[in-house]
């Protein structure tokens, strides 16, 4: 990178970083909310603890401002170029485009530098929440009850089974699908979910069904009753 | 120790297959050893995964044995082909380029350059500790495919896979993870992960060698900066998603194409339709991709050298054979099991163009208002209009362009249509959508700013 092209860079990063600085100021001062909470708010906008689906949720509030402050920085580097191309009687060929291409690399390694930055500080959190516990620990952290009940379970019938699966919770709504499939993973292999339901089963599993050790068919016992509500029941005849 | 000595074998299986196969087409020195180890083992795990598909088709279970039997002696039966039938060709013009990443004179380059080194090893050590230390946990991972391997590793057969949840969805990363399971021994919700980091480190590899194909060495580490720029990305870099495999296939396949554009040979797209092939064998979507790569070679075709008929149809048939052939396998599968696809289809002109819209709002939500993309997409639009004198003059920045658009035009029509509009408008399915393709978007990136000085 030579001489020009430096004073070049720095130039376009005191524009942006300027009218950043400006506009910050401003928009505190109308609404009335502190300088540092709103720039907190503006850069954490571009690394969200990413959702467990795999994706990242809306940043509308930073990116409407950067797109702001890109239009802005664009009308300051046309009018230095108008200005400077008077100056030399329009001779040169336009900086415009160029400055303004380098102006959108400098934003992105800006931006990828608060990436990493917060992203360690991600990883940090991870760290400490996984680092030197046993999977148990950790998969106890991560699902809760399903996880600690479909272990039970499994202590207390092992190999394949293919089980009624009986709740009052709503399976269709988010959070009730979310336990039923954490649930059916750890119970594997009594098997709740994967299988020709038109197939007899030898066991049932009671998951968060109120007063389920008293709805308990003829034919089966309780084979672990984690409370009344949760159990699980084998068929008698099952070793 | 012993874990250690399995896990090895679960790498090096599918990495001395998938060498053997590329030697088939190439001589090891047509790559650069870096890109033929890591080209290897994204194939090689495509062939490990069609084997274990078929002993369970054939109702032989599944397990250690079985299996390294089988791919042995497909090792041997591929050996003794190659060695009767075919000749590898040594194919020097994929060789890296002799330019050096740190021999700058500039001090503000080098430190650079440092700097996108360590970048990019910090999120590859973040993978692989993911991998080693966090169970499965994502949502689509413990109720679908992971769950889908569980049951496959334990039941050691497809018999149930019309029960599976989703069973139209293709088997290629569950069986990737039954394959780790068959190798250790026991299923184990965190080391079963192992693949992932190094599917990504494979990817990055090769993301990287293709780079350097288009533009110099230090164009192809800026690459691998704006591709590291990307929050998804690295998302997915250390999840147990399939969106990694996908995009590895994906992403290959269609630069060997744009590759055969430049050098007219027929094994680059022999080995770009079974790069092809695999990416259908990964996720639905990659099924969806393969009218981009077709279109893109009959633009090619048609664009391209006069050359004889018989000739275009050879090379055409150079890359859907093997494509086919692959994506057949498992189709004839689940014809065979009964299962069908047909429910997803189903198109209403009226509720099409009602859509429009909505569809628009979503797509440029999730391009420009996510913390997914830094402001890649932003950098490629402005590129885009700038050069667009150098688009029309220079093939390859075609080419990338197309294949770009076209990956567009896909999602957003299926995206119009009646059964997949809710499905494809969410937040969720779409920033994943175009996570297949953004590395597309940073080879066009890329290559644009070849020619520019910083």
């Amino acid at each position: 990178m030579n001489k020009k092209a430096q004073i070049s860079y720095s130039l376009l990063a005191f524009i942006f970083l300027a009218s950043m600085a400006v506009f910050l100021s401003v928009y505190s001062l109308v609404f009335k909310i502190s300088f540092v909470s709103l720039f907190n708010k503006f850069i954490s906008g571009f690394f969200s603890d990413p959702h467990v689906n795999g994706f990242y949720g809306t940043s509308a509030f930073s990116y409407k401002i950067l797109y702001y402050l890109l239009a802005v920085s664009f009308v300051i580097i046309s009018s230095l170029d108008l200005a400077r191309r008077r100056k030399k009687q329009q001779t040169d060929a336009p900086f415009v485009l160029p400055s303004f291409f380098r102006l959108l690399l400098i934003i992105l390694a800006l931006l990828s530098v608060c990436q990493v930055v917060q992203h360690s500080w991600y990883f940090q959190h991870r760290y400490e929440l996984f680092q030197n516990k046993s999977l148990h620990q950790k998969k106890i952290q991560l699902f809760g009850f399903p996880y600690a009940f479909a272990r039970n379970c499994q202590k207390h019938l092992s190999g394949y089974h293919r089980a009624q699966f009986i709740t009052d919770v709503d399976v269709h709504h988010p959070e009730g699908m979310t336990e039923h499939r954490r649930l059916a993973y750890f119970l594997y292999p009594i098997n709740i979910r994967s299988y020709d339901k038109t197939l007899p089963v030898d066991s049932i599993i009671y998951f968060k069904k109120h007063d389920a050790v008293n709805l308990i068919p003829e034919g089966y016992v309780i084979r672990y009753a984690y409370d009344n509500d949760n159990v699980l029941a084998v068929r008698k005849d099952l070793p | 120790m012993i874990i250690a000595g399995k896990i090895l074998i679960s790498l090096l299986v599918p990495l001395l297959v998938g060498m053997r196969c590329i030697k088939v087409f190439f001589a090891e020195d047509s790559f650069p050893k870096y890109a033929f180890i890591a080209l290897s083992y994204g194939l090689g795990l495509g062939v490990v995964t069609h084997v274990l598909l078929l002993l369970a088709f054939l109702n032989i279970e599944l397990n250690w044995i079985t299996a390294l039997v089988s791919i042995l002696g497909l090792y041997i039966a591929v050996l003794v082909f190659a060695h009767i039938f075919i000749k590898p060709l040594r194919f020097e013009l994929l060789r890296t380029k002799k330019d050096s990443v740190f021999k700058s004179n500039r001090p503000t380059i080098n430190v650079i350059i440092l700097c996108v080194f360590l970048v990019a090893a910090y999120y590859v050590v973040y993978s692989f500790w993911t991998a080693l230390n966090v169970p499965v946990h994502e949502w689509d991972s413990l109720a679908t495919s992971v769950y889908s391997a569980k049951v496959i590793y334990y039941e050691k057969s497809l018999a149930n896979l019309k029960y599976f949840p989703y069973p139209v969805y293709p088997l290629h990363m569950p069986l990737a993870l039954v394959w780790n399971a068959l190798c250790f021994g026991f299923w184990d919700d965190q080391l079963v992960k192992i693949t992932f980091p190094f599917m990504f480190l494979s990817f990055l590899v090769v993301f990287y060698f293709i780079l350097t194909q288009l533009t110099s060495k230090k164009g192809a580490l800026l690459g691998l900066a704006l591709l590291a720029s990307s929050n998804l990305f690295m998302f997915h870099a250390a999840s147990t998603y399939r969106d990694i495999f996908l995009i590895y296939y994906v992403y290959s396949a269609l630069a060997f194409i744009v590759f055969w554009q430049k050098y007219r040979n027929k094994r680059l797209l022999m080995l770009a339709g079974l790069l092809a092939g695999l990416g259908a064998f990964t996720k639905l979507e990659g099924m969806a991709y393969l009218p981009v790569y077709f279109i893109l070679i009959m633009f090619i075709l048609c664009k391209g050298e006069k050359v004889k008929l018989r000739v275009k149809a050879k090379e055409f048939l150079s890359f859907s054979v093997p494509c086919i052939f692959i994506v057949s396998i498992f189709h004839f599968v689940k014809v065979f099991k009964g299962i069908s696809t047909a429910k997803y289809v189903g198109f209403d002109l009226v509720n099409c163009i009602k859509n429009i819209p909505v569809a628009l709002e979503y797509f440029g939500h999730a391009l420009f208002m996510t913390a997914s993309w830094n402001i890649v997409w932003v950098l490629l639009l402005f590129l885009i209009v700038w050069r667009w004198k150098v688009i029309l003059a220079d093939r390859e920045a075609q080419m990338w362009l197309l294949a770009l658009v076209l990956f567009f035009a896909i999602h957003f029509l299926l995206s119009l249509s009646a059964g997949l509009s809710a499905h494809i408008l969410s937040y969720n399915t779409i920033s994943r959508l175009l996570l297949h393709f953004f590395p597309v978007a940073v080879s066009l990136i890329v290559l644009l700013m070849r020619q520019e000085k910083f």
